[in-house]
């Protein structure tokens, strides 16, 4: 069983998560700006990197909090969990 | 886990529904400490900021709280009919806070408190960034006491509930067979309860009867309100 440690409850079983995808994606902070293209990068497109990323996870049969959790897509190993816009 | 033996009449686990309590969520900003103060003031009450834990339970016997049972009356805004006199809350009541989330709490009152504790909670933030929600009905509340009350919820409930990592005080959002629970450990004999929704409450109360028949589990009735 994979073991998630969330930012306020600690380590959980993975049961009580849910995924949410890549983490850090800004919104533009002009849309009107920008092209169909570049509008659907942001909306849809996100990378599902092989090794160590940052992604969203949320302890949705928790404390219902999103947070971001660094992690290693070969291997399942946790690095890192961190609240929300706050860089470890 | 350790067996202590099978239960004797005296010291058996028994599961006992706590119904119609009430049920208020209060959100703010825990860095407001304005809000905390003002929670303080009119309930009487410390929020727990600490996660996964609760407030010693406290009467609610406030000046805020009296003053708000005063004379019966129909509630403007939401137009609830909370003052009425068989819906007061006793003199005795009792408030208990526990942590959900680290701007959120769900306070547990008697029956019937709701509107009152919504009232003077809102009258107390105002005009801070809060929100005062009554949840009751939504929810009920099970009862698991006994020394094989650990061992039932074993059966479905993967975090560590021994004294040590959870002691009376403590509590946590979970699954118990799959279903979100807020449990919460109130004494040492041990007693527990479990927070469930209450279209949860009739499988969860299933489930617990049938982890509990390898442990003697008796139900118990509802002390009538």
């Amino acid at each position: 069983m994979l073991q998630i440690p969330c930012p306020w409850c600690g380590p959980r079983e993975d049961a009580e998560f849910d995924f949410g995808g890549e983490a850090d994606i800004q919104r533009p902070a002009d849309p009107d700006a920008l092209d169909d293209a570049a509008w659907a990068d942001y909306l849809f497109m996100r990378v599902n990197r092989r090794g160590v990323q940052r992604e969203q996870w949320v302890h949705t049969a928790g404390c219902r909090r999103w947070f971001v959790v660094e992690r290693d897509t070969v291997t399942n190993e946790i690095l890192q969990a961190s609240t929300m816009g706050r860089r470890p | 886990m350790d067996d202590p033996g099978p239960s004797t009449a005296d010291r058996g686990t028994t599961l006992v529904e706590r119904p119609f309590l009430t049920h208020v969520d209060l959100r703010l900003d825990p860095d407001d400490r304005g809000a905390l103060a003002a929670v303080r003031t009119a309930l009487g009450l410390r929020l727990p900021l600490e996660p996964n834990t609760t407030a010693s339970p406290r009467p609610l016997t406030s000046p805020a709280v009296i003053a708000a049972n005063g004379p019966p009356r129909i509630e403007d805004g939401a137009g609830i009919q909370t003052s009425h006199p068989d819906l007061r809350p006793p003199a005795a009541s009792v408030l208990h806070a526990f942590w959900l989330g680290p701007d959120e709490w769900l306070l547990l009152a008697e029956p019937g408190a709701g509107g009152m504790l919504v009232r003077v909670l809102r009258a107390a933030l105002h005009p801070r960034a809060a929100a005062v929600t009554d949840l009751s009905a939504g929810a009920t509340v099970l009862r698991l006491r006994g020394p094989e009350a650990r061992a039932v919820l074993a059966h479905g409930c993967a975090l560590d509930l021994g004294p040590a990592a959870f002691p009376p005080g403590a509590c946590a959002q979970t699954l118990l067979a799959r279903a979100q629970v807020l449990v919460a450990a109130i004494d040492a004999r041990p007693t527990f309860d479990l927070i469930v929704r209450r279209s949860f409450a009739p499988y969860a109360a299933a489930w617990l009867r049938d982890a509990g028949s390898a442990h003697g589990l008796r139900l118990a009735r509802p002390r009538a309100a």
